[in-house]
């Protein structure tokens, strides 16, 4: 315990009061002007009849029976004292004031040791980045008269918050190919070769794409192309998913594992696209420029589809060498 | 007839001036002491000026004259330093020694250091030193010794009477009036005095501050104390999924290359905390206080594609690039603005001291590599404590996020306040 003395010069008042101990203020937030809690811990250092507790919001000093300058924008009308601790059985005083908090009891012993007050509904000052004083007193009397039994200062700062910002661009990205890593890092080869086309028996290729994007409407992607052509003879694309007739001219795709024949693999990755009707059927096979193979209505990872090729030709196939070029069109909407 | 008339007058006249003279000198013959000489180079010191207060009395003169001292006396008086004077000893010196020894020293003197008794006729302010044999003092060196005693009770002049004596019985019947035949004699003023007290105060103490820097180390000032600290957004720039994006993000990749950075200064003797809390935004989703799009609903706090990135949580994680996630630590405690005690965070004798979870680098390194933490529920954590006082210290933070692909285009921000409290 220390003993603080203060010699009255020229008609100031004399104060000779102990000073508590382990003292303290936490405010719930430090933003000017902000309504908020404070809560005040201290150690009662003097065993003697307390009946008051004065809280003095002053921005000059901490320093008791001293003149106190009110901070700006500070408001105490609205305190409430939810909570108490140590020391207990306080009610906030009609004594109290714009910048002064008086709890009062019924006069009783006031041990010594710790105790604590919180109060809800204080307005902050309204100045940024500056220190305020709080100058807490303990009374025999319940009206925070007479001389302080034991007093002490602390302090608060209120201080600006801090903003942090960012910007997450728009994202699409796709990838074809014989094969593409999932992330499309990487994208292999550009061209398959059926081999031999003959009535006797089924064609069959695979190529891959991927697709990943954060458009939050998700993405759709399209199929764009001919049928298997050399010079002015085709192989008739399916209108519709049909299966595989082998002596029939036929060409078609889908994005699933077949087994007749047996090519391609499901979909794979986390992402959120989807096999659209048409193409999303096992050994079924369609072809229609301009179809939607995959889309997704979310944000999606990527997924890797494997596109399965058919073809067949009847034996009335005019002979030739049959191509055609597929183009994978991911579209997003931002 | 008349001359014989005359004569008679004339002899008359002759035995009357004659009486008359006679009667002028008989009081100087009377007066022996009025002999002895002034001790010269006299003074006493005394330990204190406080009154009523026991403490060292030094007597220090010069003699006059050769002969061997056998008594010393040294009465103090209130009134008057004349030797042969009433003494009063009212409120005056008391406790002076009135049993045991005192060394007196002269040296050059034959027999110096004495060792010489104080005699029993010693009372409260009347020292009285003999010796059967004395010492032999020479002029050109000072007589000294020390005694306890304490002061007069009331502040002002005060007096001490010195008497040398070559012989002890007649310094031990020394008295005010009466000081007997000695050989040097002397008066010596002293002064009690008011003490002065001296008060000051200083009051309790604590300066807080947030904004915005370009320093990324621990040593470079961010500004020589708050008054030079300003700022309020750090900018990450353009977060995708491609890296993680840790302040200071230049401007080429769209940020505003600072960190944010809190500084201390508080003398209170039991420390100071340092705490944050992200600012709940007015959305009705879960993590209101999460780097989001304004008012955007978060899902959950493990979604990828709302408008909400990923909070790093209450322990400290390290990001992976393209797995969403924001966070902060504190990259170091800046010693450049400290100036009163020795501060370097290397060495670890900042005071000021990073709470888990928000420790950026082992083995107190400026860094990030422990990872990152938020906490977007609201609830203050502490980030950074001392045990005693802080000059200026300045946590830097530092923030840090990446995207997933699916992270939602858009511009995200959360506000962060801080506070800090010290214990007095």
């Amino acid at each position: 315990m220390s003993l603080s003395a203060l010699i009255a010069l020229g008609g100031r008042p004399v104060l000779m009061a102990a000073t508590l101990s382990n003292r303290l203020v936490t405010i719930a937030t430090s933003a000017a002007s902000a309504q908020t809690s404070h809560r005040f811990d201290f150690d009662i250092v003097t065993a003697a009849p307390l009946g008051s507790i004065e809280f003095e919001y002053c921005s000059n000093n901490p320093f008791v029976g001293t003149p106190c300058v009110t901070p700006a924008g500070l408001s105490l009308s609205s305190a409430v004292l939810s909570a108490q601790s140590g020391a207990t059985g306080f009610l906030i005083d009609s004594s109290s004031t714009a910048n002064k908090l008086i709890i009062s009891r019924p006069v009783a012993l006031g041990a010594a040791g710790p105790v604590s007050y919180s109060f809800d509904g204080v307005v902050n000052p309204s100045s940024a980045n500056q220190s305020f004083f709080v100058r807490l007193s303990t009374y025999a009397s319940t009206d925070a008269s007479g001389q302080p039994t034991d007093a002490g200062g602390v302090v608060f700062s209120t201080s600006g918050g801090l903003g942090i910002g960012g910007f997450v661009p728009p994202f699409l990205r796709s990838c074809v190919g014989l094969t593409v890593a999932p992330d499309c890092t990487a994208a292999t080869g550009n061209s398959i070769n059926l081999g031999e086309l003959t009535p006797k028996s089924v064609q069959a290729g695979t190529s891959q794409f991927a697709v990943g994007t954060n458009d939050v409407q998700g993405y759709v992607t399209y199929v764009l192309g001919t049928t298997m052509t050399s010079g002015n003879n085709i192989i008739p694309a399916l209108a519709t998913a049909v299966p595989s007739q082998p002596g029939t001219s036929q060409f078609g795709l889908n994005l699933r594992a077949n087994t007749a024949p047996i090519v391609g693999q499901n979909p794979q990755g986390a992402g959120t696209g989807i096999v659209q009707p048409g193409y999303a059927q096992a050994n079924r096979y369609a072809f229609v420029s301009g179809d939607a193979v995959v889309a997704s209505n979310l944000p999606s990872d990527y997924n890797v589809f494997t596109v399965s090729y058919l073809v067949n030709v009847a034996s009335s196939q005019p002979p030739g060498v049959y191509s055609t070029t597929i183009t994978y069109l991911s579209v997003v909407q931002f | 007839m008349p001359y014989i008339k005359t004569l008679r007058r004339k002899t008359l006249l002759i035995g009357s001036a004659a009486m008359l003279v006679l009667a002028g000198l008989s009081p100087l013959l009377n007066v022996s002491t009025a002999s002895a000489a002034q001790v010269t180079n006299r003074k006493i010191t005394i330990g204190t000026s406080k009154v009523s207060t026991s403490t060292t009395y030094s007597a220090s003169f010069n003699v006059t004259q050769t002969t061997q001292i056998k008594g010393i006396v040294i009465e103090f008086c209130q009134d008057s330093p004349l030797i042969g004077q009433s003494c009063n000893h009212t409120n005056g010196v008391t406790a002076t020694p009135t049993t045991g020894t005192v060394v007196v020293t002269n040296v050059g003197g034959t027999g110096s250091p004495l060792t010489m008794t104080v005699n029993a006729a010693s009372s409260a302010g009347k020292l009285i030193l003999t010796h059967a044999t004395g010492f032999t003092p020479v002029t050109t060196a000072p007589v000294t010794f020390s005694f306890s005693a304490t002061n007069p009770s009331t502040t002002g002049t005060f007096y001490g009477r010195i008497l040398t004596y070559t012989s002890d019985t007649t310094a031990a019947a020394y008295t005010s009036t009466a000081p007997g035949t000695h050989l040097d004699d002397g008066g010596i003023a002293l002064s009690t005095a008011n003490q002065l007290t001296i008060n000051a105060r200083v009051q309790e103490q604590l300066t807080f501050c947030v904004g915005t820097t370009a320093v990324n180390d621990a040593t470079t000032t961010p500004g020589t104390d708050c008054t030079a600290i300003s700022g309020t957004t750090v900018d990450l720039g353009v977060v995708d999924s491609s890296a993680v994006y840790t302040s200071p993000v230049a401007t080429g990749t769209g940020g505003n290359n600072v960190n944010g950075v809190a500084m201390v200064r508080t003398n209170a003797n039991n420390g100071a905390t340092v705490s944050y809390f992200a600012e709940q935004d007015a959305s009705t989703g879960t993590d209101k206080g999460a780097l989001k799009v304004a008012s955007a609903n978060c899902v959950s706090s493990s979604s990828n594609v709302d408008q909400c990135f990923n909070s790093a949580g209450t322990t400290q994680t390290a990001f992976t690039a393209g797995t969403e996630k924001f966070g902060m630590t504190i990259g170091g405690t800046n010693c450049g603005s400290t100036t009163s005690y020795t501060c370097a965070y290397a060495s670890n004798t900042n005071n000021l001291k990073p709470s888990s979870n928000y420790i950026g680098a082992a083995a107190q390194a400026y860094g990030t590599t422990n990872g990152f933490a938020w906490d977007d529920s609201g609830t203050s954590q502490q980030i950074a404590s001392s045990s005693t006082v802080v000059d200026d210290e300045a946590l830097m933070l530092r923030f840090a996020g990446t995207a997933s692909i699916t992270t939602p285009t858009g511009s995200y921000g959360v506000t962060s306040t801080y506070v800090a409290t010290s214990t007095f």
